[in-house]
């Protein structure tokens, strides 16, 4: 299951990450490493043991509906890096 | 004369509550230092002067009428950069999140400035936590103060440099793997990371959610539990937060540790372990065997798969978690980008720096069909595994003792270049946060080139109070914060 310059590749689209041409060649060699080293857990015997996601019980929290933080509008556009019109904005996604 | 800004948060206290000292006073002491220092040692990537002392003068009036007792009141401080500051830019020491400016503020930090603590600026980290030496940082990397050719580890190496060269009365910090305990040892200074829960995470910028916790780096124990008084809470903005009901965290410190088990893993002691460290740790549990401590070897054999485990889980949850950066809301955005797929793809791959991308590909590929089952799951079963190995230990031994590290620190850029190697010295620490555990770091000696060692204690949930009585025994045997300085620069 080694990683090649063409797994990363596919990694990279499932992570919406683009990478240049140049840093390909290193990251395989890196993970290629890393999973290599990881790939010990499978050879490991954990029989009916149930994954443990989390080290608490939980459970779902709920709290009176109550608005907080508001009016923070300006705050939350200023970081923004593009805006019109108090809308966030983004190239045009439907062909016209 | 003895400078404000060498006494501990405790001894700082008692001086403003006598009236002998202002706060404004004290914050300039810092400020100034900061000026001084910070560009030597880079801990400090923004710096609230107005606000600081702003916040001093107020923490002065409510010090003086006597409407705040606390003993954070009037206490500067300085945050971790990836817990969000209302109005104070929080970085994560990433191009991504370079101009970001949070509209609220983590229930952490709301809670110490609520008690008068104040803040003196935002920490250098590595990039969303990630990473064990404070070098992967848009900021350039943090020094440590002992010797600047050295790191001062990570990711809350700003946090652990600031408290070593008194540049901040305690800091804040987070630890996913180990990124509060491995800075505090390899800067000398005390770093706990609490029990999963104890300290709210809303506002922590999340990196791997089942394991992330924030915890106080201070100048010697009983400021860490005078820090933990103030921090720790229940909280609603955060679903995984637990209520706390033992009572102040300092009130055990001076029981002392007759009577107590420690255990002592196998694992902990094998041959990846450096010997001026293994001597020191040694050394101190011989002080609290004669104090009337017993100290008997142990086994975690799970431990020597956490490492892997860790890598795979936390990767997972940060592929998930670090999603949300998209260049759309906020964020960086490319400005290349010339149509919406671009705008995501290339605003993350500009923003991210290497080793951010490196985990959120490790990540995805564990996730990713076909491995899911082979890698994450497996993780998690290990993770079960790790998790009942330690309440099996605590059956029997009250606290599990041994390194934080395998080495003291490293120089700069010793281990930048080969990423399995920083990762596997997460031996002694990831397993803790697998398994929701708290973990104290007290500084024990100094190696041969003179850099703080740290010893480590681990406890079953919820035993703060445990783990800060022995680590004040261990504080009063071998001598605090500033009798190791003292020595070192002797």
């Amino acid at each position: 299951m080694a990683t090649d310059v063409e797994t990363i590749k596919k990694i990279a689209q499932l992570s919406a990450l683009s990478i240049n041409e140049s840093e390909l060649e290193g990251f395989a060699k890196d993970l290629d490493m890393i999973i290599g080293y990881m790939e010990q857990l499978s050879k490991l015997d954990t029989g009916d043991v149930k994954p443990m996601e989390h080290v608490l019980p939980l459970h779902n929290v709920l709290r009176e509906d109550v608005p907080t933080h508001v009016n923070r509008r300006e705050e939350l556009m200023n970081n923004a890096p593009e805006t019109a019109n108090e809308c966030f904005m983004v190239p045009s996604v439907v062909d016209a | 004369m003895m400078k404000l800004r060498e006494l501990t948060l405790k001894e700082t206290h008692d001086l403003l509550k006598a009236g002998e000292i202002g706060v404004v006073e004290l914050t300039r002491e810092y400020l100034d230092a900061i000026h001084e220092n910070n560009p030597s040692i880079n801990c400090y990537v923004t710096l609230c002067e107005n606000e600081a002392l702003n916040q001093a003068e107020e923490a002065q009036k409510r010090l003086s009428s006597g409407e705040e007792n606390s003993a954070l009141c009037g206490i500067p401080m300085g945050i971790k950069d990836n817990m969000c500051t209302y109005g104070v830019r929080t970085t994560c020491a990433s191009k991504m999140l370079e101009n970001f400016i949070p509209p609220y503020s983590s229930t952490a930090v709301d809670r110490l400035l609520k008690k008068g603590a104040v803040m003196l600026g935002k920490l250098n980290m590595d990039e969303f936590a990630m990473g064990s030496s404070t070098e992967n940082t848009i900021f350039g990397p943090t020094r440590n103060p002992w010797n600047t050719e050295y790191v001062a580890g990570g990711s809350s190496g700003g946090s652990a440099a600031a408290v070593a060269a008194n540049l901040a009365g305690f800091t804040l910090g987070s630890d996913t793997g180990g990124s509060i305990r491995q800075p505090a040892a390899f800067c000398g200074v005390v770093g706990l990371k609490p029990t999963y829960g104890l300290v709210s995470r809303y506002g922590l910028v999340a990196f791997a959610s089942s394991l992330d916790q924030i915890g106080p780096l201070t100048k010697d124990v009983t400021d860490c539990a005078l820090v933990m008084d103030e921090v720790v809470a229940h909280d609603p903005m955060d679903s995984t937060s637990v209520a706390w009901e033992n009572g102040s965290f300092t009130e055990d410190l001076e029981k002392g540790v007759k009577g107590l088990s420690l255990g002592l893993p196998a694992e902990f002691f094998d041959s990846a372990l450096d010997d001026g460290v293994r001597k020191a740790i040694l050394k101190t549990i011989k002080l609290l065997e004669e104090q009337g401590a017993s100290a008997q070897e142990t086994a975690l054999p799970g431990i020597k798969h956490a490492v892997p485990a860790y890598y795979l889980i936390s990767s997972s949850e940060a592929s998930a978690n670090l999603a949300r950066y998209d260049g759309i809301r906020y964020g960086h955005r490319s400005k290349a980008a010339k149509n919406i797929d671009e705008v995501y793809r290339s605003s993350r791959g500009e923003g991210f720096g290497r080793e951010v991308k490196r985990r959120i590909l490790l990540g995805t590929y564990a996730l990713s069909s076909g491995y899911h089952d082979e890698l994450y799951n497996k993780a998690l079963k290990v993770r079960r595994i790790i998790a009942n190995e330690f309440a099996r230990a605590f059956e029997q031994f009250d606290v599990i003792i041994g390194p934080a590290y395998p080495t003291t620190a490293f120089k700069l850029g010793e281990k930048l270049e080969d990423p399995l190697k920083m990762y596997l010295s997460d031996i002694y620490t990831a397993g803790v946060n697998l398994a929701g555990l708290p973990g104290l770091v007290v500084p024990c000696g100094l190696d041969d080139k003179n850099m703080p060692i740290g010893i480590q204690l681990i406890g079953k949930p919820f035993s703060e109070k445990l783990l800060l009585r022995i680590g004040y025994a261990i504080e009063k045997a071998v001598g605090s914060f500033k009798a190791l300085k003292n020595e070192g620069r002797a």
